[in-house]
C-alpha cells in the first residue's frame, strides 16, 4: 500500500487552457471545465497520485502541489495470488510474475497481471489500480503494454499523449536488421542472453 | 610525488532537485585525511584539457574551438529564413558547471546564423527523467534571450511524432524534429557506460533525449544489453531523421577535463572516431578504480545517485566496475534496468547469470544529490546511508517512494564516516564530487590508487585495449 499526502492543484489565474496537463496525466485525473468565460484545468482530487507529471510539464507553472486533507490510499483491491493463469500471461511476455517493473513504485509484473485479469484493460487503469507509470511516468511503459498484449488485451488509442502502442523487443527484430547490423551490436547474442534470462514467449 | 590538496567540488546547485545550498552541511573532500588525486599523476601520458581559468575565457576559448570545429563542415543545406533545432541534452549542461556546453551552443548558433543567414533558429534542450531540468539551465546561461524567445525544455512525456525505421515505428519528441533542420549538439562523456558500452554511444539521444516514453522504455527493457543501442542508429538512419540532419558537434570530454570540440556531416564515421578516443581517454582510469578491493563512498554532486561524478567517472561506473563493461562478449553488467528488474529483493532472480553490484563497495554515503530517479536498487542492494535532510528530499521523491524503507538516516556526514568505517572495515574513501580531472580520496585511497596504476597501465595498453579495439572492428586502424 502506498500513502499519498499531497495532490496538484491548479492556480486558474495562471492556466491559459492549452491542456497540456490533460494529456500526460497517467491516471487521468485532469479535465477541462468552464470557469467564468474560459476553460481551465480541473484537477480529480480523488483521482490524482501526486506523480508530478502535470506539474512539471506545465508551461505557465499553474499546477503545484498542495497537502490533501484526508491520505489517499492506494491499496490492491483485487486479488494478487499468483495463479498459473497469471504465471503463463507473465511467460508469454518474457517475465517473471516476481519481475520489477516499474522501478519508481517497485511494482512486479504478477500484481499488474492480476489488475489486468480485474479489469485493469489500459495504461491508465492499471496506474489507476497499482501506481504502475505514476513515478518517473517514461520507463514502466512497454512492461505494461507488453504484459496487455499477452494478456490479450488490444489497444486502441490513449487519452493523450501517454503512449502510442509501439515498441520494439529483441525477439521483434526483423531478420533483414540482424543480417544488416546483427554483428555489430551483438542481436542473436543478445537474444540468447534475453531468453537466458527471461525465458517465455509464444503460448507454452 | 602526490599532492595533499583537495580537489574542487562542484558547488551546489540552486534547483527543485535538490535540498538549499545552505542545508548541505559539509563536504566529502573536507573530511581529515582527503587528498585531492590528479589523474595525471596516476598516468602522466593522459592528453591534458583545455585550461581556461575564468568564465569568460572559457567561453572564448569553446567559441574559438567551435567555430574551428564547424568551419569544414558542410552547412549548405540551410538556406536562408530556414527553420534549424539544435538539439541539446540536459547532461552538457552539468559538465563542470556547463558554460563551456551552453557556449558551444551559443557559438553554433551565431555560425548557422553567420553562415546560412537564417536567424529562425531553434534551441531543444532534452531532459532524463526531471522534466525541468534543463528549463533551468536555459534559465541559467540565459539561452531563451540568446535565442531570441525560441529556447525551450523538452520532455519524454511530450507529443511524439512517429519515426519510420527499419525496426518499425519508434517516435521521436515532436518539438525535437519541429524545423526543417536538425544540428545535434552532444557531448562524449563514457556516462552510462552500463546502457551504452561504448557501442554507438554518439548516437544515444536518438533513443534518449529527442525520443518519448516509448522508445526509451524499449531501450531500457526490451531489447537487451548490447542490441538496444541499436534502437538509437535506426532512427538516426531513418529516412524522416536523414532529411533533417545537418551535422553533428559534439563537446569532447575525458577524465581530464574538456578537450575541445568536434563537428562532421557523418555522425557514423564521427561516432567510429570517438569510440576509438574513449576507449583511449576512459579505458585506464575505469580499470584502474575496477582494482580497488574496498571502499566507502561518498555521493556528494548535484545530480541523480549514479550520475554523480569524479574525475570523469560516474558513480554508475564504479557500481560497475567488477565486470569489463567494455568488453562486449560481457552481456549482463551488475546495473541496468535489466539487472534491476531481476532483483525484486536482495537477491536475483537468476542466480549465477547476473552479476551482484561491485563487492567493493562496503558502505554508500549519500551526502547530497538530486532526486528525479529511480534509485531504491540502491539501497536495497548497498549498505546506504543517507545524511541529514538529504533523507528528506528521498522522502519527497517521486522516483523514490521506498528508498529511506531500506537507508538509515545520519544525523551528519562526519558520524556517517565515522560509522561506516565501524562495519565497512577499510579506510579507503572515494567522493563523487564533482571533481575534475582527479578524485578525492582517503589518503590510504590514494597510496593504493598510486601503487597500482602502473600494472592497470600495462595491462589495458598490452590485453585490454587490443581486446576492446577488435571487438569493434578498430584494431587495424
Amino acid at each position: 500500500m502506498r500513502i499519498v499526502t499531497k495532490t496538484a492543484s491548479v492556480d486558474a489565474l495562471k492556466c491559459t487552457g492549452c491542456q497540456t496537463c490533460v494529456r500526460v496525466c497517467p491516471v487521468v485525473a485532469v479535465r477541462m471545465e468552464r470557469s467564468a468565460e474560459r476553460r481551465i484545468a480541473h484537477i480529480d482530487e480523488m483521482e490524482c497520485v501526486a506523480c508530478g507529471i502535470c506539474i512539471n510539464r506545465c508551461a505557465e507553472h499553474a499546477l503545484s502541489f498542495k497537502d490533501r486533507e484526508t491520505p489517499l490510499r492506494i491499496e490492491t483491491r483485487f486479488d494478487e495470488t499468483i495463479s498459473e493463469e497469471i504465471k503463463a500471461i507473465c511467460t508469454k511476455a518474457h517475465m517473471y510474475p516476481e519481475q520489477v517493473i516499474c522501478y519508481c513504485h517497485r511494482i512486479q509484473a504478477g500484481k499488474l497481471v492480476a489488475a489486468i485479469l480485474a479489469g485493469g484493460d489500459t495504461p491508465e487503469k492499471l496506474a489507476r489500480m497499482t501506481g504502475v507509470r505514476t513515478g518517473c511516468g517514461v520507463l514502466c511503459i512497454t512492461g505494461v503494454l507488453r504484459l496487455l498484449k499477452a494478456a490479450g488485451v488490444e489497444l486502441t488509442k490513449a487519452p493523450g499523449y501517454q503512449w502510442y502502442g509501439k515498441m520494439i523487443t529483441i525477439w521483434d527484430i526483423p531478420e533483414a536488421v540482424i543480417e544488416k547490423y546483427g554483428k555489430q551490436y551483438y542481436i542473436l547474442e543478445d537474444r540468447e542472453s534475453m531468453d537466458q534470462v527471461f525465458p517465455g514467449g509464444a503460448e507454452e | 610525488m602526490m599532492s595533499d590538496k583537495t580537489l574542487a567540488p562542484a558547488p551546489p546547485r540552486v534547483s527543485y532537485l535538490n535540498m538549499a545550498p545552505a542545508e548541505l552541511k559539509e563536504r566529502g573532500h573536507s573530511l581529515p585525511g582527503m587528498r585531492g588525486l590528479n589523474i595525471k599523476e596516476l598516468f602522466p601520458e593522459v592528453c591534458p584539457a583545455v585550461s581556461a581559468g575564468s568564465v569568460a575565457e572559457t567561453r572564448t576559448l569553446i567559441r574559438e574551438l567551435t567555430d574551428r570545429a564547424l568551419k569544414d563542415v558542410d552547412l549548405s543545406k540551410i538556406q536562408p529564413g530556414d527553420s534549424v533545432n539544435i538539439l541539446t541534452s540536459h547532461h552538457g549542461y552539468s559538465i563542470q558547471g556547463g558554460e563551456a556546453y551552453a557556449e558551444m551552443i551559443r557559438a553554433i548558433r551565431d555560425e548557422i546564423e553567420r553562415r546560412c543567414r537564417t536567424s529562425n533558429i531553434h534551441l531543444r534542450a532534452g531532459v532524463g527523467l526531471r522534466f525541468r531540468e534543463t528549463e533551468e539551465y536555459i534559465h541559467k546561461f540565459q539561452l531563451d534571450k540568446y535565442f531570441d524567445g525560441k529556447a525551450i525544455g523538452i520532455a519524454p512525456v511530450d507529443r511524439g511524432v512517429p519515426i519510420e525505421t527499419e525496426l518499425g515505428t519508434l517516435y521521436g519528441i515532436a518539438q525535437a524534429y519541429s524545423a526543417k533542420w536538425i544540428i545535434h549538439a552532444h557531448n562524449n562523456d563514457i556516462r552510462e557506460l552500463h546502457y551504452h558500452r561504448q557501442l554507438g554511444r554518439l548516437f544515444k539521444p536518438f533513443a534518449m533525449s529527442y525520443a518519448t516514453i516509448e522508445t526509451r522504455s524499449s531501450y531500457h527493457q526490451s531489447m537487451g544489453p548490447r542490441a538496444a543501442n541499436l534502437i538509437a542508429r535506426v532512427i538516426y538512419e531513418s529516412p524522416f531523421v536523414q532529411e533533417k540532419f545537418v551535422c553533428s558537434v559534439m563537446m569532447q570530454v575525458a577524465p581530464s577535463g574538456i578537450m575541445g570540440v568536434d563537428a562532421n556531416n557523418d555522425l557514423v564515421e564521427q561516432d567510429r572516431v570517438f569510440t576509438g578516443l574513449n576507449l583511449t581517454w576512459y579505458g585506464k582510469v575505469v580499470t584502474l578504480l575496477s582494482r580497488i578491493k574496498e571502499a566507502i563512498l561518498i555521493i556528494d554532486y548535484p545530480g541523480p545517485i549514479p550520475y554523480t561524478t569524479a574525475g570523469g567517472i560516474l558513480f554508475g561506473n564504479f557500481l560497475n566496475a567488477n565486470v569489463d563493461e567494455f568488453d562486449l562478449t560481457v552481456p549482463f553488467t551488475p546495473f541496468t534496468r535489466y539487472t534491476d528488474m531481476l532483483y525484486p529483493g536482495t537477491t536475483p532472480l537468476k542466480q549465477g547469470v547476473l552479476p551482484p553490484p561491485n563487492p567493493a563497495i562496503k558502505a554508500l554515503i549519500i551526502n547530497y544529490c538530486s532526486k528525479g530517479y529511480p534509485g531504491t536498487f540502491f539501497a536495497q542492494q548497498l549498505p546506504t546511508l543517507v545524511v541529514g535532510k538529504q533523507a528528506d528530499i528521498f522522502r519527497g521523491c517521486e522516483q523514490n517512494t521506498y528508498f529511506m524503507d531500506y537507508a538509515m538516516e545520519v544525523e551528519s556526514l562526519r558520524k556517517a564516516v565515522a560509522f561506516a568505517g565501524k562495519f565497512a572495515h577499510t579506510g579507503n574513501i572515494l567522493v563523487f564530487d564533482g571533481a575534475v580531472g582527479g578524485f578525492n580520496v582517503s589518503e590510504e585511497l590514494a597510496e593504493t590508487m598510486y601503487k597500482i596504476a602502473p600494472s592497470v597501465r600495462e595491462e589495458v595498453e598490452q590485453t585490454l585495449m587490443p581486446r576492446w579495439l577488435k571487438q569493434r572492428g578498430l584494431d587495424q586502424e
